[in-house]
């Protein structure tokens, strides 16, 4: 549960992460090309960009709001307090992807705690912080402690035992008060999503959404490296499971990546199989058309995927491809999210000329690659199935798995929308990549110390990556090298994009632009692959989307007897015939129970 | 051992108290150690048997009876955990006295006290790391393209074997580590047993015509045995004590059904799974258990040895 919950915040991290064009640097030994190529980066939009110096709207309109008469919402959420706020908050601490972050920059000094406090006079104040890797741990110690900060973002099922044990502020009124357009396109985009941190009819949590077609899966491949097994155009590549073992089967015989070794593996592979959107297995599942998690209704009832016997068919394939090499023998061993990961490394380094993934990662790691190895071209491949065609996709009723709350002692939740207003305000006034170019050496380093990742909450809006993916491209086809902030849509990412639009159009070499563009505006690129996706399939949707009482205490359990059986099984330990005891198992073990309790709670939703 | 009686008569325990001072004195950060992190978490146990939510508290939280204990008995996770628990520390008692007994055994035979002070050195200095930096470098060593891996590569060709996700030697890669952490420290102990034999037994014995091994065989075994014996029998109270940070630091999700123990079990349960009440009661059957065990020990040892731990 807990990578699955951290995969989501990551990838939605990662998609908030490129701002300024600048890649993750979590591959590590990339952060210094990566840093390079981001210089370049600025200083080409800053070219082709005329400064433009009135960007100081909303400052205008703070100013304007503390003078007496009626404010809108807008100026309400920029009213600084009279007095001092105390937020306590926690962090899970990781290095800011900003490759451009001041060394010596850290929480405790970064600029939206130094800001809130000039600007707002917030005092962010930081209980603990802990290694994300460590997080989850520290959490639970301080929570078995009775110890809660006053904003934290938190899973489902913290979220549904914390709302119980009444841990969580209420913030239904402070929600009515400064509800706004842009700040309900983080997390109430559409249909009343935010219903989902709704109890007996009080909000008690901000869900931080994604677009549900995010959970799309894609095939990245190398031209470059396939070229040696005689794959020289897109047209050539796999559409169905046969064709891509065949693909696979060549490749092992081929010293496709010049390491002066033929063999595999030839594909990357994580112990969390799936959902981890990098190096998995989710692909050659959804070829399959079978899912290892989600509730989708059949014949009126909730039914749970993850035990159906249709996985017996991938979980055979993938048994026979490990048999045959295509993963590392010890796979299980190594995860995508590891600090210094291996499997990241291996990617970086060019091993798989076939790397499975979701629609970000162009812009980590595979920009560390075409940075390291500026020859790599990389395309996105068919969708994989059985027959060619494209299969059907699961998506998510609702996305939202991690919720920004308050807590019980929290004197002023209000303060939660008021920091999330001015950090999409901070944010959407310096990532203009005309604002950053005429920002003096001090106010670029103060930009360059706002690191997102350290607030206990994100600003960013599920519905942007297609609002950019057309607005930037309805742009480009009329020609245009410039947009103006009143066409610009209101969101934390837009600016990043343009800038490496910009960027990647002057230096098509320049990998950092490349991942960034590619995965979000390039016409064959991952944002467009994704829709492309969702608009091509039929759907069927995973229907639940809340947590029920005997999930939050066996769905670990579970998670934990499902996926030590797949692995098994994968691995040979476990022969496929034993699925059936596995489902036994997982019924016993408490899957009836949570089967029962969600239909309940969907009889009473329908 | 907490007080040395000195020989003396009633009347004088006081004067003996007072002159023994310095001692107690000494002794009172253990004492107030003891009682803040041994005794008074006892109370926490009440959890065992709640529906423990901490925000409500000991008092808000709801009592269930039994049911943590039936849910956690019934739990699969459990029954893997527990075995496991007793057949790796099982092996690491049993291991962590043979090991370092036929390596001091060894070393006393060495003439050269250079080589012998050297060995005894280079045995003990992984005691003193901690597992954080051992089990990285194990992990490296074991790893698919470790050290290991590449010399069975060289010798048999192209055999590599995925140690740290086999279930069929993760196992031995946990006990034979711990044994090899720690086998300095028993050495040590052992060697100084060895050093206390009387010389004048090996004298008797050459004169009676006994070689190098009839002299071990005979002398030194006998004479290190009472030690062995306290050691082995110490290290039963320790029978669920399989080695918590080790595990931690080594295993994964693949590796669980052999390597997962008690205490894995229970962090993961209540730390990182909020279920603090399940876990508080899988802490309470593992202590039970524990006091069992250390129970057997003290008798085994007051019947046969005269050795008294209270």
């Amino acid at each position: 549960m807990r990578k699955k919950l951290f995969a989501g915040i990551l990838s939605a991290a990662l998609v908030v992460g490129s701002l300024a064009g600048c890649g993750g640097n979590d591959g590590g030994n990339s952060s210094s090309g990566s840093s390079k190529a981001d210089d370049g980066g600025q200083q080409v939009s800053s070219d082709a960009e005329p400064s433009d110096e009135g960007s100081d709207a909303e400052d205008a309109g703070a100013d304007s709001g503390s003078a007496e008469g009626e404010k809108t919402v807008e100026e309400k959420l920029l009213e600084p307090y009279d007095e001092p706020v105390d937020i306590h908050i926690v962090l899970a601490y990781r290095e800011s992807e900003d490759p451009l972050t001041p060394e010596d920059c850290t929480p405790e000094t970064s600029t939206a705690v130094k800001l809130l406090k000039e600007e707002m006079n917030i005092n962010l104040i930081y209980d603990w912080i802990a290694n994300n890797d460590q997080y989850n741990e520290k959490f639970g110690a301080e929570l078995a402690a009775g110890n809660l900060p006053d904003v934290f973002m938190v899973g489902s099922n913290d979220f549904s035992d914390l709302v119980d044990q009444g841990g969580l502020a209420d913030l239904t009124e402070a929600y009515e008060e400064y509800r706004c357009d842009a700040l309900d396109a983080i997390f109430n985009y559409s249909d009343n999503v935010i219903d989902v941190a709704k109890r007996d009819g009080k909000l008690y949590g901000l869900p931080m959404g994604t677009d549900p077609a995010q959970a799309t899966s894609q095939m990245y491949y190398n031209m470059t490296q396939l070229a040696s097994v005689g794959i020289t155009s897109t047209d050539q590549l796999p559409k169905t499971i046969d064709e891509f073992e065949e693909l696979c089967d060549k490749l092992m015989e081929t010293d496709y990546n010049n390491d002066g070794e033929v063999g595999g593996p030839v594909l990357p592979a994580t112990v969390s199989f799936y959902g981890t959107q990098l190096g998995d297995f989710t692909p050659f599942f959804h070829a399959y058309e079978t899912w290892t998690s989600g509730w989708v209704d059949e014949g009126g009832e909730l039914k749970y995927m993850g035990i159906d016997e249709s996985l017996k068919e991938p979980l055979t394939k993938l048994n026979e491809w490990y048999e045959k090499g295509y993963f590392r023998k010890d796979w299980p061993a190594y995860d995508v999210y590891d600090a210094d990961s291996v499997v990241v490394s291996d990617i970086v380094a060019g091993k798989f000329a076939i790397v499975p993934g979701s629609w970000w990662i162009p812009n980590w790691p595979l920009n560390s690659n075409k940075i390291e190895h500026p020859d790599s071209e990389w395309v996105i491949g068919p969708n994989l199935s059985l027959d060619g065609s494209q299969p059907k996709v699961m998506l998510s009723r609702f996305t939202g798995s991690t919720f920004v709350v308050a807590g019980h002692e929290c004197e002023h939740p209000e303060a939660i929308f008021k920091m999330m207003y001015w950090s999409l305000v901070y944010t959407a006034k310096n990532s203009n990549p005309a604002v950053q170019a005429a920002m003096s050496e001090e106010e670029a380093a103060e930009y360059h110390s706002y690191v997102y990742t350290w607030l206990p909450y994100r600003i960013y809006s599920p519905l942007c990556l297609r609002t950019n993916f057309e607005t930037i491209n309805k742009a480009i086809s009329e020609g245009k090298t410039e947009i103006s902030e009143d066409e610009a849509p209101m969101n934390d990412e837009f600016w990043g994009a343009w800038a490496s639009y910009l960027t990647y159009q002057e230096n098509p070499e320049d990998g950092a632009a490349w991942g960034t563009y590619f995965s979000r505006l390039a016409p064959d690129g991952g944002v467009a692959n994704m829709i492309k996706t969702v608009e091509n399939a039929e759907i069927i949707y995973n229907e639940l989307y809340v947590t029920t009482p005997a999930m939050i205490t066996k769905s670990g359990e579970l998670n934990k007897l499902r996926d030590g059986t797949f692995t098994s099984m994968i691995m040979g330990e476990t022969p496929i015939s034993e699925f059936d005891t596995f489902v036994e198992q997982w019924k016993a073990q408490g899957g009836d129970e949570i089967a029962q309790e969600a239909n309940e709670w969907y009889q009473s939703v329908k | 051992m907490k007080e040395k009686k000195p020989a003396v008569n009633k009347p004088e325990k006081r004067k003996g108290l007072y002159r023994t001072r310095e001692l107690h004195v000494m002794l009172v950060p253990a004492v107030v150690f003891t009682a803040v992190f041994s005794y008074l978490p006892l109370f926490g146990l009440v959890m065992a048997f709640q529906e423990f939510k901490p925000l409500l508290g000991f008092r808000g939280s709801s009592f269930v009876g039994l049911k943590q204990f039936q849910y956690i008995f019934t739990m699969p996770s459990f029954k893997i955990a527990f075995v496991n628990t007793v057949i790796i520390a099982f092996f690491k008692i049993i291991l962590s006295i043979l090991v370092p007994l036929v390596l001091s055994l060894m070393l006393n035979e060495v003439t050269k006290s250079w080589y012998k002070r050297a060995v005894q050195t280079i045995v003990f200095i992984p005691y003193f790391f901690s597992w954080a930096i051992l089990a990285g470098m194990i992990l490296e060593i074991f790893a698919y393209d470790g050290i290991i891996n590449n010399a069975l590569n060289a010798l048999l060709g192209n055999e590599r074997i995925a140690f740290l996700v086999s279930n069929q030697y993760f196992r031995s890669i946990i006990i034979a580590s711990d044994v090899w952490k720690g086998m300095g420290y028993n050495t040590v102990l052992m060697l100084a047993a060895i050093t206390n034999v009387d010389a004048a037994l090996y004298e008797a014995a050459q004169v009676d015509g006994a070689g190098r091994w009839k002299q071990v065989l005979h002398i030194t075994l006998p004479s290190i045995l009472p030690m062995v014996a306290v050691l082995t029998v110490l290290g039963l109270g320790g029978i669920l004590n399989a080695g918590f940070d080790q595990i931690l630091i080594m295993y994964n999700p693949t590796v669980e059904k052999t390597v997962d123990i008690l205490d894995t079990l229970v962090y993961r349960m209540g730390i990182a799974g909020r279920q603090y009440s399940a876990a508080a009661a899988m802490g309470l059957f593992k202590s039970v258990v524990s006091i069992i065990f250390v129970g057997i020990s003290y008798l085994i040892l007051y019947k046969k040895s005269d050795y008294r731990v209270f």
